[in-house]
């Protein structure tokens, strides 16, 4: 029994093919880690998922109700979080507001923005501060705290570790076991592929639009998902290994 | 010269009043509302359609006209605003010009040209004043104040307090993102267009109430408006109270100086700031939208 139902999903920049018939699942509980090099459509399949973006094909089930063709508030209303790549804070607002503004929802649930100031405690001394006076883990805490308040069924994680020091990223993944317990589906796009296979608990890898890989975490090697990620032939990844340096440091 | 000021200060009221709509719909929707006069006037001529055509009491017919001009706002919102800024500031602009063009005409074919006002309507009121040390103080000026002041600050209350508030805002920043926390963005631009229309409503009454007018007087108060609101800020509801006062103390003092100088006061104040806020940056054009963090 899956939350979150993806089949065929496409979506286009213009001429440009993003994602390429893509389906998948999710599980309530279930943490999945969406890998994949840049411009391989994660963030464009995000956005789409979440109806952000506008020229898409393909349907979208959560919890049994088809999504298609609702507009992104809908779906929030629904159930279906995203937390957008770059954070895109309400700058003018201060915390306190940015999870109110998340909360005006009205989903009941355990998440409020007090439960947010608990579990991200350092935000609690900063809650009328304006965002932008906000290091990046803050601000990243807030953004995953006012998707957190909208008490969804599915949370989506657009790069949250990106640019936020290893201490930081351990505080913000420390809250998907909660969710996990919780029943809260999640999608978390990672380029830290090791982070990723340590929380997730499967992996779906995507090159150039398309899922290339899927699998149960502890079912599929590094060197199957870093072939994958990079489009090598099976076998090739220990060869390519050293002569691609952005490989290195996937490992 | 305290007479001046305070005229200066109660003319000041019907400015910030004036303006409060048009920095309302900048600052939320990044719309330059040329037929902002036009809406005016024509919420002028619909309280004074109730007063004397259907003998309604002027101050139920100004909240009569209120509702109207909300979902006149709603619809202007929807049928205007929303598709022609798809295209860029300079269409709205071209837009809301041709719709002010439009409303005048419209007013002048039901209305005829003759000039009107709503002093009738208000018998007693439209001349009583106070007397205070001396000074004559007009009754409807400081209602129209107390009123700019009221509208003011229950905007900016609303904006900063309440949830609907914290949508516009969000909506004003950022609609995609503000669709992705669940803010219905399309809902929340109507409902800022509406509350826009409401205070141009009122503004309309206010100026039917102190003055007259005709079917042509749109572009007048859009360019009183337009100055009021640059000197206060353009951005800020709170600043155009500010903006107001003094385009009506530099129009008034003006005025003492020479008997052209209402409006060259006015406008001399007004290419004043419109320099200084260019110069020091704190002019935001074309639009107001913030980038998110």
């Amino acid at each position: 029994m899956s939350v979150l139902e993806i089949s065929d999903l496409t979506a286009r920049h213009g001429l440009l093919s993003a994602v390429k018939g893509v389906s998948f699942s999710v599980a309530p509980g279930e943490v999945v880690a969406l890998v994949g090099a840049n411009g391989a459509g994660k963030s464009t399949l995000l956005r789409s998922i979440a109806g952000a973006h506008q020229d898409q094909g393909g349907t979208v089930t959560l919890k049994g109700e088809d999504l298609t063709g609702c507009d992104a508030h809908k779906r929030v209303q629904r159930g279906l979080a995203l937390v957008p790549e770059g954070r895109k804070l309400f700058s003018q607002m201060n915390v306190w507001e940015n999870l109110c503004l998340g909360a005006q929802v009205g989903r009941s649930g355990d998440w409020t923005p007090e439960r947010v100031f608990d579990v991200f405690d350092n935000l609690n001394k900063r809650r009328y501060s304006a965002c932008t006076h906000l290091s990046g883990g803050e601000q990243q805490a807030v953004a995953i705290g006012r998707a957190l308040v909208s008490n969804p069924d599915v949370i989506m994680l657009d790069e949250v570790s990106l640019g936020l020091s290893p201490a930081i990223v351990d505080r913000v993944y420390a809250v998907l076991p909660e969710l996990r317990a919780s029943g809260t589906g999640v999608i978390v796009v990672e380029q830290d592929l090791g982070r990723a296979m340590s929380v997730a608990d499967r992996v779906i890898c995507m090159l150039e639009g398309e899922i290339v890989l899927q699998g149960r975490a502890d079912s599929l090697s590094r060197e199957e998902i870093i072939g994958a990620y990079f489009g090598l032939p099976p076998g090739a990844q220990g060869s390519e290994d050293h002569a691609n340096p952005a490989m290195g440091a996937m490992t | 010269m305290i007479d001046i000021l305070l005229q200066g200060v109660l003319l000041g009221g019907y400015y910030a009043l004036l303006a409060v709509g048009l920095a309302f719909l900048y600052s939320i929707m990044g719309i330059i509302n040329l037929a902002h006069g036009s809406f005016a006037v024509l919420a002028a001529y619909l309280v004074l359609a109730m007063t004397d055509s259907l003998g309604i009491n002027v101050w139920l017919a100004v909240l009569a006209v209120l509702p109207i001009m909300a979902v006149i706002g709603a619809l202007v919102d929807r049928l205007i605003f929303e598709p022609v800024q798809k295209g860029g500031q300079l269409l709205s602009v071209l837009a809301t010009f041709g719709l002010s063009v439009v409303i005048d005409n419209l007013i002048f074919q039901i209305w005829g040209a003759n000039t009107r006002t709503l002093a009738n309507a208000l018998g007693d009121l439209a001349w009583a004043s106070w007397e205070i040390g001396g000074l004559w103080v007009g009754k409807v000026s400081v209602y129209i104040l107390l009123a700019a002041v009221g509208l003011l600050t229950g905007l900016t209350l609303l904006i900063a307090r309440t949830p609907l508030g914290r949508a516009i805002r969000a909506t004003a920043t950022d609609p995609d993102t503000a669709g992705l926390v669940g803010v219905d963005a399309r809902r929340a631009r109507t409902i800022a267009s509406a509350l826009a229309f409401v205070a141009i409503g009122v503004a309309g009454a206010a100026l039917g109430m102190r003055t007259t007018f005709t079917p042509y007087a749109g572009v007048t108060q859009l360019l009183f408006a337009f100055q009021a609101a640059v000197i206060g800020g353009s951005t800020s509801v709170r600043g155009t109270l500010f903006g107001g006062i003094t385009l009506g103390l530099a129009q008034t003092l003006g005025a003492t100086i020479h008997t052209q100088g209402f409006l060259i006061g006015g406008h001399l104040v007004f290419f004043a700031a419109l320099f200084l806020r260019l110069q020091f940056g704190t002019l935001r054009l074309p639009k107001l939208r913030r980038a998110a963090a």
